[in-house]
């Protein structure tokens, strides 16, 4: 296998990206010289106060919104626009209602015009990974939420993008259902190479996924702390009873509270 | 979305049919004691009679009104929807003309008919014409809304799969606006009526707007009332059919969430 330059090695790199939302009367400085990369691989989960730009930071990696100054880099190539291998996750799942769930996780080779019959399999497989085997032919409104969000994992994760962009997928959803679906991730997340940005309020969801945690100050958001999750893959859901991860959420809290003060 | 009912077994409208009894009888009677003249409001019974003599007269006229605003309706549906597509897809030519058709919705279009007579001549053109130009305005206006109503999120996550404007028009927009194209193409529908018959009162030889005119030139009021019946009729029945297009429509694109 030849070997990568180091920078291709990156997965996405912000160098210096900062953000101005030309609002009036006076302009809103959301993101504020953000430099961060997420290595080949690496999942990273974002923490930070309400309204601080985490997903202005998000939809700039997507591709959905331009830096107001900086560069973002993605495997080694500016990026310009939506990515063809980067999958979104957003905070509800929007499905489409008039689709059943197999042609909603379809989506997106719809859109890129890839013939059904390549991806149908791919499909398939996670859809009954996530566990709605049999739902295939369900519209959205005969979901629960949790099961709606599953779909939308499925249709991220459909074209095998080598990066997935979450942006708090899970808040719309209830205490139980939210941490199951922590597990869901976790159990894909066992068998690729995927890198992953995720942003969260839960500290439990950042230390249990991730293998690093960026918390960002107030707005405009910098990243003002990072600490790398010291547990090793593979890690079961069991992981997070432990004491050593009640530390390490207990740590991040603090830095958290100190970042908020 | 309003039309999420849950599967309610068929009735019939008792209700409404205890009340057209009602006024029928009122009508009956009203005509019968106290003696109105025929030719001002004629009985029921002279009304049902005018029908069946003049049953083939009447089928041959309702011919070309039914042929005249269904095919009004069905050019205007599919005008009105590449109207709309048009200007949600070109700001340009949304900015030039969407001021316009909105002055034209206030506009009192009927009183334009006898411009139609100007330009295109007495007979089917003109009256086809009037019929299309008074129907379109509802399908355009409302397919525009329904574009314009495609939810955010939706239109941003076709966009993260890399989705252009065609397609997300395409994928999101169109499916959005279904209900909103059926609204409009209901009001469409009885314009399409409305604009065939004042077309045929001012600009035809034949259908029954024409013969409303004929018969009340001889006075003939009864028949007035057939033919009006006859109008009714062939509007609900093409009201029928889009709302039979609707159901299956929802069924395809039902956007229940
Ligand atoms: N399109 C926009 N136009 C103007 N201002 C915007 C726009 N998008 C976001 N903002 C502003 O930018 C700031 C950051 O918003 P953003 O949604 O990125 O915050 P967030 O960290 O994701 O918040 P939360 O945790 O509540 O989701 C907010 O003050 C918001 O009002
Ligand atoms: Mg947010």
């Amino acid at each position: 296998m030849p070997e990568a330059p180091t920078l291709v090695a990156d997965a996405i790199r912000f160098d210096a990206v900062g953000k101005t939302f030309p609002t009036r009367p006076v302009p809103l400085r959301a993101v504020e010289s953000v430099s961060f990369t997420v290595r080949r691989g690496e999942f990273v989960a974002i923490l930070g106060p309400s309204g601080c730009g985490k997903s202005t930071l998000l939809m700039m990696a997507a591709g959905l919104e331009v830096p107001s100054e900086g560069r973002l880099e993605r495997g080694g190539v500016e990026l310009v626009g939506p990515h063809r291998q980067t999958g979104v996750m957003f905070q509800d799942a929007t499905l489409l209602p008039w689709l059943s769930v197999l042609d909603n996780v379809l989506f997106p080779a719809t859109i890129r015009r890839i013939p059904r019959a390549k991806v149908l399999d791919q499909a398939m497989r996670l859809i009954g990974t996530v566990g709605l085997k049999g739902f295939e032919g369900a519209r959205p409104h005969e979901l629960s939420g949790g099961m709606r969000q599953r779909a939308a994992i499925c249709r991220a994760l459909v074209l095998d993008p080598d990066l997935i962009l979450m942006d708090e997928p899970f808040s719309a959803l209830d205490a139980i259902t939210r941490d199951e679906m922590g597990d869901v991730l976790l159990d894909l997340w066992q068998h690729t190479q995927k890198s992953a940005i995720f942003v969260t309020h839960s500290i439990r969801e950042a230390v249990l996924l991730a293998d690093r945690v960026l918390v960002m100050s107030r707005r405009p958001a910098t990243v003002a702390e990072e600490l790398v999750v010291p547990f090793p893959r593979p890690r079961a859901p069991a992981l997070a009873d432990s004491a050593e991860f009640g530390a390490v959420v207990a740590h991040l809290r603090g830095v958290i509270a100190r970042n908020m003060a | 979305m309003s039309g999420a009912t849950l599967a309610a077994p068929a009735r019939l409208p008792w209700l409404p049919l205890a009340i057209g009894v009602l006024v029928l009888l009122a009508w009956d009677s009203a005509v019968r004691f106290a003696h109105v003249p025929q030719v001002l409001l004629p009985s029921p019974g002279s009304v049902a009679s005018s029908l069946w003599q003049a049953a083939p007269v009447l089928a041959r006229h309702a011919l070309a009104t039914g042929g005249a605003a269904c095919g009004a309706f069905l050019v205007a549906v599919a005008a009105g929807m590449v109207l709309a597509a048009v200007m949600m897809l070109s700001p340009l030519l949304n900015r030039l003309l969407y001021p316009n058709l909105l002055l034209f919705q206030l506009l009192p279009k009927v009183a334009l008919g006898p411009l139609f007579v100007v330009w295109l001549g007495i007979g089917l053109p003109s009256l086809f014409a009037f019929a299309v130009f008074v129907s379109v305005f509802p399908v355009a206006v409302g397919t525009l809304a329904g574009l314009r109503a495609a939810d955010p999120n939706q239109l941003r996550m076709c966009r993260a799969a890399g989705g252009n404007a065609w397609q997300a028009f395409w994928h999101v927009r169109l499916p959005t606006s279904m209900p909103y194209v059926f609204a409009g193409a209901k009001v469409a529908a009885t314009m399409a009526f409305t604009g065939a018959t004042v077309g045929e009162f001012i600009s035809a030889n034949a259908g029954l707007g024409y013969m409303v005119m004929q018969a009340q030139a001889r006075s003939d009021t009864p028949l007035i009332f057939a033919a009006l019946a006859v109008l009714c009729l062939l509007g609900a029945a093409l009201y029928g059919a889009v709302g039979l297009a609707e159901t299956a429509a929802r069924r395809r694109w039902g956007t229940r969430r």
